[in-house]
């Protein structure tokens, strides 16, 4: 259990949990076909941020357990279609944004900038001739995580 | 008549200017992850950012906004407000990022821009209440190089804390109010 998600209810804990899948699965998915490197390249990433991150640490000890696994089942829940799966998860990881203010606005800050990490991350995996101009413009859109607020203001 | 120097009417805004630097540089540096001690309305831990959160910034675009307005303003204030200058400033300080912390959305507030708008809404319009002339060429000059605070009150992008900017307009206007009738000022 993470003491940071104390205030939330279940559903929401799940989401929480659930966004850099989702987030692994729009991105890499948004060219129409989730390919191996791409997702063996979110799996690395966030092994990497388990190791390194303070206040994440409890978060990502949860989401490295059976990542591929997870990832895999969530993929198969989800229409295989990319037009119709990307609405749907943008619709869901909007919902992030109502949570800011129910988690301790530290882990808001860094959970946010690790879900950016992520997408950028997985975009810049596959594609591209030598690792250039790997991200193409499907994946573009959605890198930015648009749909997701910033939790710090300025 | 203004009597300060140009030099020491900066002192202050310089020296918070070092400080926002050297945290942003050592937060670089470091990874320490100062953006933490922001303000958080209307939590425990959050009420420290109400001293920090001037002093934080998110990148070096941000910082670097704030860096020259604080310094133009601010030496502005001192060079020709002298005897309240720092009242100004401490209330465009502390009141704005007070009011930050009671009334602004639940979010991690960061930044100097507050105070930044405290002195510009001051400086416009104490002008317009004074209505002596080196008041209005100040107020002028700040209408003219940034004008845009009337619209940075708005609640345009969510990613900005319009509420640390609507907090620092209504401080820089109730103290320009509130010291209008005051003889000597420089």
């Amino acid at each position: 259990m993470i003491r940071d998600f104390d205030k939330l209810s279940d559903t929401e804990t799940e989401l929480m949990l659930k966004a850099p899948f989702l987030v692994c699965i729009l991105i890499a998915g948004a060219d129409g076909n989730i390919d191996k490197k791409e997702i063996k390249g979110a799996i690395s990433f966030a092994e990497k941020k388990h190791k390194r991150a303070g206040v994440l640490s409890a978060f990502f000890k949860e989401l490295s357990q059976d990542f591929e696994d997870k990832l895999k089942i969530l993929i198969q829940s989800y229409p295989y279609e990319s037009t119709q799966r990307s609405p749907l998860i943008v619709a869901e990881l909007s919902e992030l944004n109502k949570l800011w203010s129910k988690i301790p606005a530290g882990f808001a800050n860094e959970y946010y900038a690790s879900l950016k990490d992520i997408a950028e991350g997985i975009a810049s995996s596959s594609g591209g001739v030598l690792g250039l101009k790997s991200i193409d413009s499907e994946e573009a859109k959605f890198i930015k995580l648009g749909m997701i607020q910033n939790p710090q203001v300025s | 008549m203004a009597q300060n120097t140009l030099l020491g009417s900066a002192a202050i805004p310089l020296r918070l200017v070092f400080v926002m630097w050297l945290v942003f540089l050592m937060d670089a540096l470091y990874q320490f992850n100062l953006a933490l001690l922001g303000i958080v309305p209307r939590t425990l831990g959050g009420i420290f950012g109400i001293l920090f959160a001037p002093m934080l910034h998110g990148n070096f675009l941000h910082l670097l906004s704030n860096t020259f307005p604080l310094l133009f303003l601010g030496t502005m204030l001192f060079y020709f407000y002298g005897r309240i200058g720092q009242t100004v400033f401490l209330r465009s300080y502390f009141w704005t990022n007070l009011c930050v912390w009671l009334f602004a959305r639940p979010a991690n507030h960061i930044g100097a821009s507050g105070i930044v708008y405290g002195l510009a809404f001051f400086l416009i319009f104490f002008g317009i209440f004074r209505r002596d002339f080196m008041s209005l060429l100040i107020s002028i000059i700040t209408v003219l190089m940034y004008g845009g605070v009337f619209y940075g009150i708005l609640p345009t992008d969510p990613s900005i804390s319009w509420e640390a900017h609507f907090a620092g307009a209504l401080v820089g206007f109730y103290t320009a109010v509130d010291f209008r009738n005051k003889r000597r000022v420089g």
